[in-house]
């Protein structure tokens, strides 16, 4: 039997259950319909892209709860003038039709689920490796999880993840012979340079696994001078969208608890979004 | 807005009267005045204003690392002084490093004025970083200096960085106005597929990582050439079939492109990434033609950054 919440009563009770509210100003939150809205299912896509709403409507699930912004707007300095530039755009228009005309609601939570569980989602990736993490260090607010395992090469670790999460573009830095023991995992966006820092006050990481990161001004450049510094350490960037992947996943399995009556999908993991050419 | 020229072309319209090549290091070498950093900063600043591009204060292009007034011993170009291309130009004997990126990172750049980019700062400090005063003292005992050269020569009509790129892409003869600002590049190639254009720019920028979105056998003509965040790239993926980045965001303008192709519009058909120093090398290759009948008691050499990154054979 389908339970009746609204969009209200849902996001108030993910809150009861993590302790901890969303931020505001961040474009998170209810981002269509009404407080007052029923919600007949719930998909999990972190990415709320229009193949993310067309399954939502196929498979009349009328809520979509999401990491990122259905109108690209990430949050932070990342977003500063994309709303005005965007106001006339096409694309947008197209796909607001779409949501809009198919009454489907889009809950946006991202730093929630950091803020409240900082390690969910990179826990979530390693264990996505077949990686277990080291117990948590109480207080510790970084989302880097640290993982031992087993000594290899970084190409042969790079071919493993590869074929494991079918992440063909993940890009590299570092010596390929380089040998790992110990590799830290941070999911999504690994910003700024300041946690790669923090991660490289532990001598023992060989190797930082991430969705993405800045090339030049940040955490790239920073990782190829801690090389030239003599730090035997590498970066391999897995992709944004493989990286949160895990953690959708893990959430769509929490939201079934939590709600029981609720019918809760996760979107299927997606072929890679670029090729490399 | 002027044709992209080729290397040459660039660097006898601004002035070069020298060839790209080995015979700077040779002819300065014997002279034995030789100038400080900043008595080369300021002909470049006499040159520049000679081309009509003003001086404006207040902007990234200023020392980051050294003693302005230190003979220069040889003068390096690079797209970013990491910290192996320090070390590049120790051994070489330049001591005054022009770079077009950042020396440091998180908006740190200029070592005693760490609280320049307030806005942008987060909580804690690199300036007790291993890497950052291991990078810091290199400078300090090989007595380098650091200069950035980012906002200025980008200012040059057409600009050096695009400039470079289309003379790397021999794309000059394609190029077609598209636009009021520097980020307004576009060609009209013949029709090409994705994935081929895709091969093209992996070849001739000797780059594997290079991404694509998109249909690989989708047709386009239309290329635009830009830069940074949604925000700034809108105008040209709306415009252009494909749009040609150097480094930009996975969290929006991947989406952006993807939710586009989905959809069926006629513009974006695809987005082609690169490295942001592939993107960007070329034009710092130009600038030693530019700056060496400026000063021609040192050698002026050009040092690849090199592109980061590596990927997995296909």
């Amino acid at each position: 039997m389908t339970v009746k919440i609204n969009a209200w009563q849902l996001v108030n009770r993910i809150h009861d259950l993590l302790g901890e509210r969303h931020k505001e100003g961040m474009y998170e939150g209810r981002l269509t319909r009404s407080l007052y809205e029923p919600v007949s299912g719930i998909l999990v896509a972190n990415e709320p892209s229009i193949d993310a709403v067309r399954l939502a409507i196929a498979t009349g699930r009328n809520c979509i709860l999401c990491r990122d912004h259905p109108y690209y707007l990430f949050g932070e300095h990342w977003s500063r003038g994309v709303e005005a530039e965007l106001a006339n755009d096409p694309v947008l228009k197209a796909k607001r039709a779409l949501i809009e005309d198919n009454g489907i609601l889009i809950i946006r939570l991202a730093s929630l689920w950091d803020d409240a569980w900082p390690k969910w989602f990179s826990g979530a990736l390693a264990r996505a490796l077949g990686w277990k993490a080291d117990a948590d260090v109480p207080g510790d607010q970084s989302s880097a999880v640290y993982c031992s395992v087993p000594e290899t090469p970084f190409l042969a670790l790079s071919e493993f993840i590869a074929q494991r999460l079918g992440a063909k573009t993940l890009r590299n830095v570092g010596a390929p012979d380089l040998l790992v023991k110990r590799v830290a995992v941070i999911h999504g966006l690994a910003f700024p340079t300041l946690v790669f820092s923090h991660v490289l006050r532990d001598r023992t990481v060989d190797l930082i696994v991430t969705g993405t990161t800045p090339e030049v001004d940040f955490n790239t450049s920073y990782i190829r001078d801690a090389v030239t510094a003599g730090r035997k350490v590498g970066l391999m960037q897995i992709g944004y969208e493989k990286s949160e992947y895990p953690g959708a996943v893990e959430v769509g399995a929490w939201l079934r608890t939590a709600f029981p009556g609720i019918p809760v999908d996760v979107q299927p993991a997606l072929l890679e979004q670029s090729w490399l050419a | 807005m002027k044709h992209p020229i080729s290397r040459r072309q660039f660097g006898t319209q601004l002035g070069a009267t020298l060839l790209l090549g080995g015979g700077f290091a040779n002819a300065a070498v014997k002279t034995p005045e030789r100038p400080s950093a900043s008595e080369v900063v300021a002909r470049i600043r006499k040159k520049l204003a000679k081309e009509g591009i003003a001086w404006s204060g207040g902007g990234v292009d200023t020392f980051k690392i050294g003693d302005p007034g230190a003979p220069v011993t040889g003068i390096v170009s690079t797209f970013q002084a990491t910290f192996e291309v320090l070390q590049r130009a120790a051994a070489a004997k330049k001591n005054f490093i022009i770079s077009h990126e950042r020396l440091f990172w998180d908006f740190i750049d200029e070592v005693g004025t760490l609280k320049q980019d307030a806005p942008y700062e987060v909580a804690g400090s690199l300036e007790k970083d291993p890497v950052f005063v291991a990078k810091r003292r290199f400078c300090e005992d090989h007595g380098l200096v650091v200069w950035r050269f980012h906002d200025h020569w980008h200012r040059h009509q057409p600009d050096p960085i695009f400039a470079g790129l289309a003379n790397k892409l021999e794309w000059e003869k394609y190029f077609a106005p598209d636009g009021p600002t520097s980020y307004d590049i576009a060609y009209r190639l013949p029709n090409i597929s994705l994935r081929n254009l895709a091969k093209q720019l992996q070849e001739k920028l000797g780059s594997r990582d290079v991404r694509v979105i998109g249909d690989p056998a989708t047709l386009v003509s239309h290329v635009g050439v830009t830069a940074h965040n949604l925000r700034e790239m809108h105008p040209v993926l709306l415009r252009t079939d494909v749009v040609v980045v150097g480094e930009t965001e996975e969290f929006d303008v991947f989406q952006y492109v993807r939710d586009a192709i989905s959809l069926g519009m006629p513009r974006p058909k695809g987005l082609i990434i690169i490295s942001h120093e592939r993107f960007e090398e070329a034009g710092m290759e130009l600038l030693p033609a530019w700056l060496a009948p400026l000063v021609p008691e040192v050698p002026v050499e050009f040092m690849s950054a090199g592109n980061p990154y590596w990927v997995l054979p296909q």
